[in-house]
């Protein structure tokens, strides 16, 4: 389980949402939502899923309905079964960029470019209008293929092959990333040039692990840590549920997912941050790393790193490093996969490979605009709905499932039961009460976020009658395209104005069509509950 | 790098890496079943 957890999160997503909310701003609400809801609903998600896996139910919408008596429950479940396909999709275009840097790292595309040749090099590979190889559409082309690879893994029952395979590769990337880390703790300013002369890995570091109380006070930042937390460890997303409900009653769930949570934030926070950011600091500069934070980051700067060690170690670190992430990824990106299978195969009796190939071809759909559109912000649209919004919504409805209506005392010995580790029982109060608080907090606090995270000022001004002032982060005026809309106006000519007015229109485009998807599943769960009542299941 | 910033770096480091070894140590050798 280890080995679905630790994935391009670690490396990839967490120093981008460090970067983006603040640096050392994240980092105490990160672990603070570590602490309060990533290890309870590690626990919640186990014992769910050992469960729902004994009443033959191997996926959310039916693990939630035979904990609850209320049939609405059920549709919350479609969260579990949606939120990995949409992920899915966009997680498939990362997976396929540390597949192409493997590729390019042996033919060596990356000999004698500069710093920002190689950032550079980045932007063409995601420009479908560009080419870094001269096979056109390069960048859909590795998709398509990851995610072939994907779906011929799941039709042909491999996972476990590729999890057996990983028991190798992870500890090797651990290995490697303790090698790296090493690196960006001492690169110091040595990779500074008269192209970046400000650029300092400690400048990096420090901006990520100053601690800035004032964030306490920013929903926003805390809806991101959480989002993080929920991402990393894949809670939130009907994933664990899926494997745990393949489980035995016996098994030490408790201690598996202990084990499983703290090995993947040791990869995260002690591997995660002192790679990319740092790195990436040290060679183009603190100002650099703020404005281009993304996914793209790691493979933006680490090849220049690589090339710096002579052709022959450049291509091998390029290949270790890109191979192994790619192991990292696609291990996660199997467990996506299953939610939806064990769906079709327990309430529609599809085959494996029936059900691995729908899988395959839904996430094709739902994925070729995060890789066309890229620059148009789908893929961020994607992230931020179905990879942080709707993990946080899932969370708050299954804390309240597992510790009110199933009740916290039943849940508690479910989660006990076959426990050689004795689970602390200050918890038990935790996942009652502070969890579903703090997520309930959360979510709707990043609804309504005042004007510049300012909860004084937002009183004030209601109190006064001038109504409550949102914020663009807020997940009101993203609806909204508040902060989009606001770009347009102040556009200062033509062409600006126009490239703003089609990324949202595809903005838009992307959320119908991640709407439908889910409206899709519902309609299935639905049907689902229709045969299974005429079949007398229930 | 300013001392706040190296102190918070060096203490969730430990804490971190001690409960994740603590647990990997776990998993690895878990203690006999009684029953």
């Amino acid at each position: 389980m280890a080995g679905n957890a630790v994935g391009l999160g670690n490396f990839l997503r967490f120093p981008v949402q460090a970067v983006n909310n603040g640096g050392g701003a994240f980092i105490i609400p990160y672990l603070v939502s570590f602490l309060v809801m990533g290890i309870p609903l590690l626990w919640i998600e186990w014992s769910m899923g050992r469960f729902g896996g004994r009443m033959g139910n191997h996926s959310t919408p039916y693990i939630l309905d035979s904990m609850a008596r209320a049939k609405f429950w059920k549709y919350f479940g479609v969260f579990g079964i949606w939120t990995n396909i949409a992920v899915a999709a966009y997680y498939c275009y990362i997976e396929s960029w540390t597949m192409s840097y493997v590729f390019h790292s042996i033919f060596r595309s990356f000999d004698g470019l500069s710093q920002s040749e190689v950032a550079a090099f980045f932007q063409n590979y995601v420009d479908i209008s560009t080419t870094t190889t001269g096979i056109p559409f390069e960048a859909p082309i590795f998709y398509v293929l990851c995610l072939l690879l994907n779906t011929w893994i799941l039709s042909r029952g491999l996972s476990g092959g590729v999890e057996r395979t990983a028991k190798i590769g992870m500890p090797l990337l651990i290995v490697f990333g303790i090698f790296l880390a090493v690196r960006g703790l001492t690169l110091g300013t040595s990779g500074a040039t008269p192209e970046h002369p400000d650029a300092s890995a400690w400048a990096g570091l420090d901006f990520l692990w100053n601690p800035q109380f004032d964030s306490l006070s920013n929903p926003s930042v805390w809806l991101a840590a959480a989002g993080q937390i929920f991402f990393t460890l894949s809670v939130g997303m009907g994933t664990i549920h899926c494997y745990a409900a393949y489980v035995k009653e016996r098994d030490d769930i408790a201690l598996n997912a202990m084990a499983a949570g703290w090995m993947n934030e040791f990869v995260e926070v002690v591997l995660g941050s002192l790679i990319v950011i740092p790195i990436a600091a040290g060679y183009l500069g603190l100002d650099w790393v703020k404005q281009n934070a993304g996914f793209g980051m790691a493979f933006q700067t680490m090849p220049f790193l690589f090339e710096n060690w002579g052709p022959f170690l450049a291509a091998m670190a390029g290949v270790f490093w890109f191979g192994l992430l790619f192991f990292a990824g696609i291990t996660s990106s199997l467990a996506m996969g299953t939610p939806w299978m064990g769906f079709m195969r327990d309430e529609f009796g599809f085959s494996r490979e029936k059900a691995a190939w729908s899988f395959g071809i839904i996430t094709l759909i739902l994925g070729l605009p995060t890789v066309f559109l890229y620059n148009f912000g789908v893929f961020g649209e994607y992230d931020y709905w179905a990879g942080t919004v709707s993990l946080v919504v899932f969370a708050v409805a299954e804390s309240i499932i597992f510790a009110w209506i199933y009740g916290i005392d039943k849940g508690w010995q479910e989660l006990t039961n076959g426990a050689d580790m004795k689970v602390p029982k200050f918890y038990k109060p935790i996942i009652k009460y502070v969890t579903p608080t703090f997520l309930l907090f959360v979510f709707l606090g990043s609804v309504i976020t005042p004007l510049g995270g300012n909860w004084g000022d937002a009183l004030q001004s209601l109190f006064s009658g001038n109504g409550w002032p949102l914020d663009n982060g807020s997940i009101i005026k993203q609806i909204m395209n508040s902060g989009l809309k606001e770009q347009i106006a102040a556009a200062a000519d033509d062409a600006t104005r126009s490239n703003l007015e089609d990324r949202l229109f595809f903005i838009n485009a992307a959320r119908i069509l991640l709407l439908a998807a889910f409206v899709g599943i519902c309609l299935l769960v639905a049907t689902a509950y229709r045969k299974r009542v005429k079949e007398g299941r229930i | 790098m300013s001392t706040g910033a190296i102190l918070t770096m060096v203490i969730t480091m430990v804490i971190v890496t001690g409960f994740a070894g603590f647990f990997f140590l776990r998993v690895l050798k878990p203690p006999k079943r009684t029953e």
